[in-house]
């Protein structure tokens, strides 16, 4: 067995949405993969099929070889899931926490108090493991979060946007722990909206309406994008980046902060076309230079397409 | 790594028995819900008939009326509110809800019962509470044929004692010699309190099953135990477990403070009404587990707690008697596990009755229990898996 995750046309509907449209992709053994989307992409509906919360519509799935619709219970014991809600007891301690995860997934005795202590180190709990999980700092809870989540010590852990609402610090922190349970040999799969997450995975798929529409490594997707990207900073970038959307050479263009991306076909003199049509609209004051693309250029090329 | 069977179902039970010894909402259901109840039915509900305000029209004003009219004061029952000069002044009381009867002794009362003659006494009657003025109507014929019949016996001793001869037999007359079983002083809260075991029973059970489970969906940590390899009769066992112990320690707390605050008889088997409690619990349990399944927030769980609970305290018999139900709701009577457990309380309680008069309503408990969990755990599996 290869691939720690297979799935084939795998599909969801709710009623007549569809939330999943028949996705195919495989995870290989030890990768992080990530999962870029839109919220209400179908990121989490897909996540839910593979744990065995919701059952599947159409299509099929394994997980470590297993079948997600009937062998359920094989898959419980080896997978990890952290949901997009924080889904500890708030009215219990960390200890407790812990405690009661570790035993429904049949720990005890000293084992599950060493699985406990290496979760309270990873989470950097301190002397805190005897507080109410309510009153815990964001950035301790959702790693608390994270380590009821492999308590148990699973060998693939799937990730519901796991940083949602987490300051960039923590985030960077987490991300750390993820490369360190992938070094550990485990397969992480994540979910997640946020462009720079999604550079830190080994492969990923940009998902949107339910749909994959790229799968590749970020080196690769930015790669593969068959245009040059250029940035252009403008004061009146506004009324600028109306002007330049129209202008036939450009193939698209988007804002990003306070500057404006243009794709063009590969060795197009851009600039000096640009600079000509510019001045027609007596925009003098600028900065050009051509750029590599980003995870976002990539994303929003496929999620707009075309002007 | 190898752990007992039951080690899942256990750490499942401890963490819900922190959790809802933590939660002050559930504390005061716990423990003021039942004290509350008890406090209201033990003294401030009283169906008991007494203080009868009475207004009267002694247009007679003889020796007899009067003797007459200190009957009804003398009973206990009527308290003398005011003495009226008219009918019409009478019926206006009436109209204004200051008294409940209105009596009216016509002229010539003394002198007609003095010389044998048949007479009439009006006896006018609130009758918005329908059922306090038939028992009303009961005391007023009582007290009447009482009169008449102590009157009468008065009348032959003093005829046969003038015919001096002492020892002519009276001929028999009929008298009822009253003897009530069970409850011989009629007390409604002897009545009422067995009762509230149930009503406490079933609503603590029914709404912290569903409300606790629903509380696990509300914060997503359901879902943690869905992907977890526990098994949802295991979760199901843990979840209620907690709260079937909870309802029997409020069974044992409402008998005591039912004999021993406030002096309801208790004449029979505790094992027996703990037997029947158990099945009853289960069926709540079930009742709240599926309430769970169709509700999304607490608040949800709550009012569905009450839209059933509200027909299942009305078709128990608690307050209003089933025999008096028309045929139709009399059936649906039978579907309703409160009925039963209510009514092995007061026979319990009361008569002192055991398994052998009432095997019938243990085994309805246990057949409708049986199917309420079946529904429920269906209907939870299916969310569950």
């Amino acid at each position: 067995m290869k691939y720690a995750v297979e799935v084939e046309n795998l599909t969801k509907k709710f009623g007549n949405f569809t939330a999943v449209d028949s996705v195919n992709f495989n995870v290989a053994k030890g990768e992080i993969f990530g999962f870029l989307g839109p919220n209400g992409a179908g990121k989490s509906t897909t996540i839910r099929m593979l744990c065995g919360i919701l059952t599947p519509s159409g299509g099929s799935g394994h997980v470590s070889g297993f079948d997600i619709v009937k062998e359920q219970k094989e898959i419980k014991n080896i997978i990890g899931y952290m949901s997009q809600k924080f889904s500890l007891y708030q009215d219990l301690t960390v200890r407790e926490n812990l405690e009661f995860s570790g035993s429904i997934y049949g720990l005890s005795g000293s084992h599950l108090q060493k699985r406990i202590k290496y979760v309270m180190e990873m989470a950097e709990i301190g002397n805190r493991e005897n507080e109410l999980v309510k009153n815990l700092p964001g950035g301790i809870k959702q790693r608390l979060a994270l380590g009821g989540a492999i308590l148990h010590d699973p060998s693939i852990l799937f990730l519901d946007e796991p940083t949602s609402g987490v300051d960039p610090i923590m985030r960077r922190n987490f991300w750390e722990l993820i490369y360190s349970f992938s070094r550990a040999g485990k397969t992480i799969f994540v979910t997640t909206h946020y462009m720079d997450e999604a550079e830190h995975c080994n492969r990923m798929a940009l998902v949107i309406a339910g749909k994959i529409i790229a799968m590749d490594s970020p080196e690769n997707l930015k790669n593969s994008l068959p245009y040059s990207v250029y940035s252009l900073t403008v004061p009146d970038f506004i009324k600028t980046f109306e002007i330049v959307n129209r202008m036939t050479f450009v193939f698209d263009a988007a804002i990003f902060g306070s500057s404006i991306h243009i794709l063009c076909k590969k060795n197009f003199p851009l600039v000096k076309e640009l600079k000509a049509a510019l001045k027609c609209n007596n925009i003098l004051n600028y900065k050009i230079e051509k750029i590599h693309a980003t995870l976002e250029d990539v994303f929003v090329l496929h999620a707009g397409g075309a002007k | 790594m190898k752990t007992d069977k039951f080690s899942k179902i256990k750490s499942m039970m401890i963490k819900e028995f922190k959790q809802t010894f933590r939660d002050r909402r559930m504390i005061g259901m716990l423990f003021g819900a039942p004290v509350i109840m008890m406090l209201i039915f033990g003294f401030a509900v009283n169906t008991d008939v007494t203080r009868i305000k009475i207004a009267v029209f002694d247009e007679d004003m003889s020796q007899q009326s009067r003797s007459f009219i200190s009957k009804f004061i003398s009973s206990g029952y009527f308290i003398y509110e005011k003495s009226v000069s008219s009918s019409d002044e009478g019926t206006e009381l009436l109209d204004l809800g200051e008294i409940d009867v209105f009596m009216h002794v016509q002229k010539n009362f003394g002198s007609k019962v003095k010389s044998g003659k048949q007479t009439q006494v009006q006896i006018v009657l609130d009758g918005t509470d329908s059922s306090r003025a038939s028992v009303i109507q009961a005391y007023v014929n009582q007290i009447a044929s009482d009169y008449s019949f102590s009157f009468l016996n008065d009348k032959i001793k003093m005829i046969v004692l003038s015919r001096g001869s002492g020892t002519m037999r009276m001929k028999g007359t009929i008298q009822l010699k009253e003897r009530i079983l069970f409850n011989p002083e009629m007390i409604s809260r002897n009545f009422y309190l067995p009762s509230i075991l149930a009503l406490i029973v079933g609503l603590i059970t029914v709404m912290l099953t569903s409300m606790s489970v629903v509380k696990e969906r509300e914060s997503g940590t359901m879902e943690q135990i869905i992907v977890s390899p526990i098994k949802s009769y295991e979760f199901v066992a843990g979840k209620t477990l907690p709260f079937a112990l909870i309802g029997f320690v409020d069974i044992i707390v409402v008998t005591v403070i039912a004999i021993i605050g406030f002096g309801v008889p208790f004449n029979g088997s505790f094992t027996f009404v703990m037997i029947c409690g158990f099945f009853f619990i289960l069926g709540m349990l079930s009742v709240g587990l599926y309430i769970s399944t169709v509700s999304h927030t607490q608040q949800q769980a709550m009012l569905s707690t009450f839209l059933f609970f509200i027909p299942s305290i009305l078709f128990s018999g608690f307050v209003f008697p089933i025999y008096a139900m028309p045929k139709i709701f009399q059936i649906i009577t039978y579907f309703n596990p409160m009925r039963y457990f209510i009514y092995v309380n007061r026979s319990v309680f009361l008569k002192g009755t055991g398994i052998i008069e009432l095997w019938t309503n243990l085994a309805a408990l246990m057949i409708l229990s049986s199917v309420l969990l079946f529904m429920s755990m269906r209907r939870f599996n299916r969310r569950f898996e």
